[in-house]
């Protein structure tokens, strides 16, 4: 489905993304962890087309298309999902009215019909109970005033709205009680399926309690520098990530 | 003041109208004409670089395009031009001033709890209210305050006696028809609540015809104690239209008025609005919106005048500027000695789409009290990149994104609109605007 090869990103002058390799087939369920600052998230906005971040070398193919090619919104309509780690409050846009646009437009794209009002409010209604979340919270201005836990749960609603074949989790658990954890991470379980895809950036293990990974990578230094399944996760857990740094930078030095 | 020759013929041409209209005036408006005649006389219209008008130099389009001494057509505007040109949806007591002038035939209202007539008639049958209230207002030196005042023509005298609340809104809608020639109009309204009294009042300027027209309007408010007035304002003249107006407020203890000022386009626009709180326990709200593009200019100055303890000012203008428009916006707060507990707040943002756009803001805080608070701040800027991608990260294309946000920034000021046909209208401006 994914296919990410050498992607080398900068931000300015600065070397952020030095060369990244990633598989990931429907079904499967990837986890990305590392320390702070290792480029985890700017895999996450690359990959959801964030044009702060110029892209200077590789290639990312998405179910035989260059990725690359597209601006957000059309990557958005293929099939990619970014649930953003920080979602930007927006007063005076209404979360239901812009679900509605965002899911119309994504239908036109998938040649569907756009919804009837009535019919929207339906499926609105069906995924609403799958992230526990309010009609009273998406009546309101999107994300305005939102607790943290409001807030992703609201990314997670987005992503049940929009069925995206691959959802990338940016840092979803950091900051959230256990309870808005379970919440979010129950409802990623029963969105997922043997056609699409998930990728979790995360800096704790925690999540991976709730998100059962099938692979896990390390990223450091904007390198995966290490791949291997759930117990490298817990590994981590344990060692933290020294043992990998000193590997790495014995293996790049 | 040296003055210019094109500016001496502008104001020869003044003097000469200014001596036909008192002669024909009441005595009570007549002094007040006569005074403002003089003072306008000594310095003359504001010359280019006058600290109040430099960004707004407008006396130089009026030399250039209009003569006060032409006559105004008449206008020639049928009931059904009037319903075209007004928003037919919102039900309202409407008064309609043509080139200036109140014209009752086009008019259509119930009048039900207050009191409506021509200024002209005010004069004649309530001739003590108007002593006690025409041109009143302590902040009287504005030369286009000035000069409405010199060649006072007839607006609208609307008012509201004790503890009478009007529940239909009323409507001044303002039409200049320059299907027969260019227009200079220069109406007069007042608009006087007193005890206890409640009134929403909306004024809307139109335009039907090509040629260009020059609206010199001067509003004048009285909210007595007590008493609740909304004032709101839409300017949508056209591109050939330059206006001044001079909304001018006087408040008593304990009352409360709110202003929404709405600029859509036009060759130039001034709006002043100037607030005097003449008592304690006032609150006095300012909303605006300015929507233009093209090469249109608006320029809002507002004046609040905390002279008494324990009021409170609110005051947020917004802008979105399109292709090569300006905005020009001066927010003054004086706070005078003994008005202590004085909350006064202010706040200006826009968005500039072009680098061609221009935004001047100028907040002017002068306080004299050591126990208030107040503040200001201003913002200029473009669409928040970060919302932008937010949104195209969701599939939305980057034109409807960007019209999602400008109209999310226009519209909230709207939510201090309190009658919902007409917000509802303005919102539907406003998606219009922002392509959305």
């Amino acid at each position: 489905m994914l296919s990410i090869k050498n992607l080398k990103a900068n931000i300015g002058e600065k070397e952020i993304l030095r060369g990244i390799n990633l598989e990931v087939k429907p079904g499967e369920v990837h986890a990305i962890m590392g320390p702070n600052g290792s480029g985890k998230s700017t895999l996450a906005s690359v990959l959801a087309g964030r044009e702060d971040f110029e892209v200077v070398g590789g290639e990312v193919d998405f179910q035989g298309k260059d990725l690359l090619d597209f601006g957000p919104e059309e990557r958005a309509r293929e099939g990619v999902f970014l649930a953003f780690q920080y979602p930007v409050e927006i007063p005076g846009v209404s979360t239901i009215n812009f679900m509605k646009t965002a899911l119309n437009q994504v239908r036109e794209h998938r040649g569907e019909e756009a919804l009837s009002a009535v019919d929207f409010l339906k499926v609105m209604k069906e995924k609403m109970e799958l992230v526990e979340i309010s009609q009273s919270l998406l009546n309101r201005s999107l994300n305005e005033g939102f607790s943290g836990g409001e807030k992703k749960r609201n990314e997670i609603f987005q992503m049940a709205m929009l069925e995206p074949k691959l959802s990338i989790l940016d840092e979803t658990d950091s900051g959230l009680d256990i309870d808005a954890l379970r919440i979010v991470a129950n409802g990623v379980n029963k969105l997922k399926n043997k056609d699409n895809a998930t990728i979790v950036v995360t800096h704790y293990q925690r999540l991976l309690d709730y998100i059962v990974p099938d692979y896990v990578h390390v990223l450091y230094n904007g390198r995966i520098v290490k791949s291997g399944t759930k117990e490298l996760a817990l590994e981590l857990e344990e060692k933290g990530y020294d043992w990998i740094k000193a590997e790495a930078d014995q293996q790049f030095a | 003041m040296s003055m210019t020759l094109s500016q001496k013929d502008a104001m020869n041409q003044i003097a000469e109208v200014h001596e036909q209209t008192v002669a024909k005036i009441p005595a009570v408006v007549a002094e007040k004409a006569k005074a403002a005649w003089e003072a306008l006389a000594a310095e003359g219209l504001p010359a280019p670089k006058a600290e109040e008008y430099k960004y707004t130099p407008i006396t130089k389009q009026i030399e250039k395009h209009f003569d006060f001494t032409a006559e105004v057509p008449a206008g020639k505007l049928t009931a059904e031009e009037v319903e075209a040109l007004r928003f037919a949806s919102v039900d309202a007591d409407v008064f309609v001033v043509e080139n200036g002038v109140f014209n009752p035939a086009i008019s259509h209202f119930d009048a039900a709890n207050y009191t409506a007539c021509s200024l002209a008639e005010a004069a004649d049958q309530h001739a003590d209210l108007l002593a006690a209230h025409f041109a009143k207002h302590p902040h009287q030196e504005d030369p286009f305050l000035q000069l409405n005042t010199a060649m006072t023509a007839n607006g609208v005298f609307i008012h509201v006696s004790k503890n009478k609340v009007v529940e239909k809104p009323i409507l001044l809608l303002h039409i200049n028809d320059t299907r027969e020639g260019q227009v200079i109009a220069q109406p007069r309204n007042m608009v006087i609540a007193a005890q206890s009294a409640a009134v929403t009042v909306f004024e809307r300027y139109r335009t039907i015809g090509e040629q260009k027209s020059l609206n010199n309007v001067v509003t004048e408010v009285f909210a007595e104690a007590n008493a609740n007035v909304n004032y709101y304002k839409i300017e949508d003249e056209g591109d050939a239209a330059y206006h001044v107006g001079n909304t001018m407020i006087v408040q008593s203890r304990d009352s409360v008025v709110s202003t929404f000022t709405m600029t859509l386009n036009g060759a130039m626009v001034r709006n002043n609005i100037n607030f005097v709180l003449d008592g304690e326990n006032i609150t006095s709200n300012m909303y605006g919106l300015s929507l233009l593009k093209g090469t249109s200019h608006v320029d809002n100055h507002t004046t609040v005048d905390h002279t008494h303890p324990n009021c409170e000012s609110n005051e947020l203008y917004k802008g979105v500027y399109d292709e090569k428009s300006a905005g020009v916006f001066n927010g003054k707060i004086f706070v005078r000695e003994g008005a202590q507990k004085t909350n006064a707040f202010q706040s200006n943002k826009n968005i500039l789409l072009t680098d061609d756009a221009s935004i001047d803001t100028k907040p002017q805080l002068e306080i004299w009290a050591d126990d208030v608070k107040c503040s200001h701040g201003c913002t200029n800027g473009q669409l928040d990149p970060e919302q932008l991608f937010y949104l195209r990260a969701r599939g939305i294309d980057q034109k409807t994104a960007h019209g999602m946000l400008l109209y999310a920034f226009a519209a909230d000021v709207l939510e201090n609109i309190h009658i919902d046909a007409l917000r509802e209208e303005l919102e539907k401006i406003i998606h219009e605007r922002a392509g959305y």
